[in-house]
């Protein structure tokens, strides 16, 4: 029943030769990887905006600090791009922050890499997916759905994460048109709300105090502070560039160089994306509030609730929810290749039916579930826990790749490595003011939890060599075989399954066989015994009162003492087990004593555990 | 008994429990414990039968009794000639009368003469 349902939801198993790579054209490929990256735009304008505006107490004042500060993040995109170029030409197998730090910058370094990146991809699916719902219940016919914002977002974690387990590719043509219809229809909005500004008049959204606590229309002040705050909100701008510089081999002949020319691409529209909304936020005078966002607030002002507006509000939950899909592809693979490397348990690196890393995706799942639950599915609340982790791994990645051109000094070296220095720099600077800035409001959390999983890394590793060292052997080692061979057989009572188990063990030839009967009341053991003379086997039969009516403990006893006596045997306990079938209920009428007492004797150092079947047939009675 | 005692009870083996319950009923019932009886010569030892080991048929027959007080070291009776005894059970009080042989860490009393208690 449940291998059914299971291939209801999840479809057939693929054969590992099944697997299959696709290349993707770069208009493709453009879409695909930048989802992630441009998706971000429909959340960074408006936390730019909840810091500054709110931490002013006033909208004007905090507007006239949004189109700067935007121009500073698109800088630091300029710059992060194009350090990331180096990287794709530099590592055109794929060159994520984990693995650049790991060839460059050696263990440590790499795994506050891999930690920062696993923490980032969980943020991706509870942000993108948070943020996408938050489109959808800012049209105001939805807008009664509010009080369900938790649960649409788990509703939709749930759906993406059954098409990952599907094993959706990453690839597929369909999920170039989302993105698409979203970059086209966000240019049609800020072109057309731009140019009605400059060559028209528009009017500001009427402001209304009572939707927005705390909060004048004029006034306020605004310290430095708050504008790093503002400013650390806006980077999250910047999250998902790094994907492409993953993905190198999906792409065509040259790799590199499409890939290149695609990030490039890809920085152009993000920049040009963010800086236009940042400017039409200026022109609007969107107020951010938890209710709408601010990107429906003008899409509405300016088109009304035609279906222009429609087509921009799903479009940006469409191109949200595939963000969030990204991560769905990066943590599993980031994971499994943690895992290979012995940082993880090795089941992250198990593919499943469908040739996904299944592990890693439930595990992302839950986790993002979890982080939607906790902050009650608030893009708001999550913004701070997310740039420190993306810058974080930029640094190291960054750092890296100045190492990389210092050790290859390959042509062009130190242009490449200036670039990467400047990247290197720029993300550092902005790693600690996103740090300092976001402390208390929530950046704390990942800045504990990085290291946290650090140790865990290392824990694991730690266990992980230490069993291979003590695996481990060369030819010289291999020990002499045991001489001599002891079988205990276990006996309830007299029945044919016991017979079978007594057969099994003298066709061994041990050089010592017992039967042995764990009694619990006179009775009992009078009538083994009887039988045993009745029966006449030729094995002795040894009794041993359990006064407490334990079966496991008088077995060990009783095979410490064999030990002391024949110390050079190898014991093996062998256990009659009749079988009603696996899935019989029957099964709860027996009292598994077996399974507890193997499960025990597991543990016992040279000591082999022999289950011997008799096969009762369920229904022959 | 102490505080102390009680807690340490609680987590204590059954091995333990047994061997505190049997010291304390086979105290004084035979001439010494088993753990200091003297070896090659007469003796009274007492405990209570803990396990029995029927030999097969083919062979000749003996039944070795494993009796234990608690003290540490348990006797082990053997009778030879005898396939079973009444009376000689698993759980049931003994008193062995003979000799004594270190075999190990047990006591080995050939043929003893005993009382069921």
């Amino acid at each position: 029943v449940l291998t059914f349902a299971k291939r209801v939801l999840i479809g057939r198993p693929l054969a590992t030769a099944e697997q299959e790579h696709q290349r993707l054209p770069k208009t493709i490929a453009l879409a695909t990887f930048s989802s992630d990256a441009i998706s971000s735009t429909a959340y960074a304008t408006e936390e730019i905006l909840f810091v500054i505006a709110v931490g002013a107490s006033s909208l004007a004042l905090g507007l006239s600090k949004l189109v700067p500060i935007a121009i500073v993040v698109a800088v630091l995109l300029a710059i992060v791009s194009f350090s990331y170029r180096q990287t794709i030409f530099a590592y055109p197998s794929g060159g994520g922050s984990y693995i650049v730090s790991r060839e460059n910058l050696g263990e440590n370094p790499s795994l506050v890499a891999g930690a920062s990146l696993l923490v980032d991809y969980i943020l991706t699916v509870a942000v993108s997916i948070s943020s996408g719902v938050a489109a959808i219940i800012s049209i105001p016919t939805f807008r009664s759905f509010e009080s369900q914002r938790v649960l649409l977002c788990l509703v939709l974690v749930a759906i993406v994460t059954l098409a990952n387990l599907r094993g959706i590719k990453e690839s597929g043509r369909v999920f170039a048109v989302p993105t698409y219809i979203y970059v086209v229809s966000i240019s049609a909005l800020v072109l057309y709300g731009l140019a009605r500004s400059i060559f028209g008049h528009i009017d500001p959204i009427e402001f209304d105090p009572e939707k927005v606590e705390h909060m004048k229309e004029v006034g306020g002040s605004l310290t430095l502070f708050m504008l790093a705050r503002g400013f650390s909100s806006g980077a999250v701008a910047l999250t998902g560039v790094e994907a492409i510089s993953n993905g190198v081999p999906a792409f065509r002949r040259p790799e590199s160089k499409n890939a290149a020319t695609t990030l490039t691409f890809m920085a152009l529209i993000l920049g040009s994306l963010f800086l236009g909304l940042s400017i039409l936020a200026h022109h609007l005078h969107p107020f951010p509030s938890h209710e709408e966002t601010i990107n429906s607030q003008m899409a509405r002002a300016l088109f009304g609730e035609s279906p222009l507006y429609w087509i921009i509000q799903f479009s940006t939950a469409g191109i949200l929810v595939l963000a969030a899909n990204t991560a769905y592809a990066d943590f599993p693979r980031l994971s499994s290749i943690i895992s290979r490397d012995g940082y993880l348990p090795r089941q992250f690196g198990n593919r499943g039916d469908r040739l996904v890393f299944s592990n890693g995706v439930v595990f992302l799942a839950a986790a993002a579930g979890v982080l939607i639950v906790i902050f009650g599915g608030i893009t708001t609340k999550l913004i701070p826990l997310y740039a420190v982790g993306v810058f974080t791994s930029f640094t190291l990645s960054q750092t890296g790749m100045v190492r990389h051109h210092l050790k290859e000094r390959e042509e062009g070296w130190r242009v490449g490595a200036a670039i990467n220095g400047v990247g290197a720099v720029a993300t550092g600077i902005v790693t600690l003011i996103v740090g300092i800035s976001k402390f208390t409001s929530g950046a704390w959390v990942v800045i504990l939890v990085v290291p946290l999983i650090i140790l865990l890394f290392k824990s694991i590793k730690r266990h992980y060599d230490g069993i291979s060292t003590r695996l481990a052997i060369t030819p010289a080692e291999v020990p002499a075989e045991p001489a001599r061979h002891t079988f205990v057989v276990l006996v309830s009572r007299v029945h044919k399954g016991v017979i079978e188990a007594l057969n099994y063990a003298h066709s061994l030839r041990p050089d010592h066989l017992v039967a042995l009967h764990i009694a619990e009341d006179e009775g009992e053991h009078e009538h083994i015994h009887r039988q045993w003379e009745e029966f006449g086997f030729s094995v002795p039969l040894e009794i041993i009162d359990s006064p407490y009516r334990e079966l496991i403990r008088p077995v060990e006893r009783y095979l410490d003492e064999l030990d002391e006596r024949w110390s050079t045997d190898r014991i093996t306990v062998v256990i009659p087990e009749f079988v009603v079938g696996i899935r019989s209920t029957a099964n709860i009428l027996h009292g598994q004593s077996a399974l507890g007492l193997k499960l025990a004797l597991l543990d016992r150092k040279n000591t082999i555990v022999t289950s011997v079947p008799f096969h009762v047939g369920e229904g022959d009675d | 008994m102490g505080l102390r005692d009680r807690f340490r009870k609680l987590g204590a083996d059954t091995v333990v429990i047994e061997s505190e319950r049997l010291s304390h009923r086979y105290e004084g019932v035979g001439d010494t414990p088993i753990a200091e009886a003297p070896l090659r010569e007469r003796t009274r030892l007492a405990g209570e039968i803990t396990s029995i080991r029927v030999v097969p048929r083919a062979g000749s027959p003996s039944l070795e009794v494993t009796v234990n007080d608690g003290s540490g070291t348990v006797a082990v009776a053997v009778f030879t000639g005898r396939r079973s005894i009444p009376g000689i059970t698993p759980s049931r009080g003994i008193v062995l009368d003979g000799v004594a042989r270190r075999e190990r860490a047990r006591l080995i009393l050939l043929n003893p003469a005993y009382t069921l208690r």
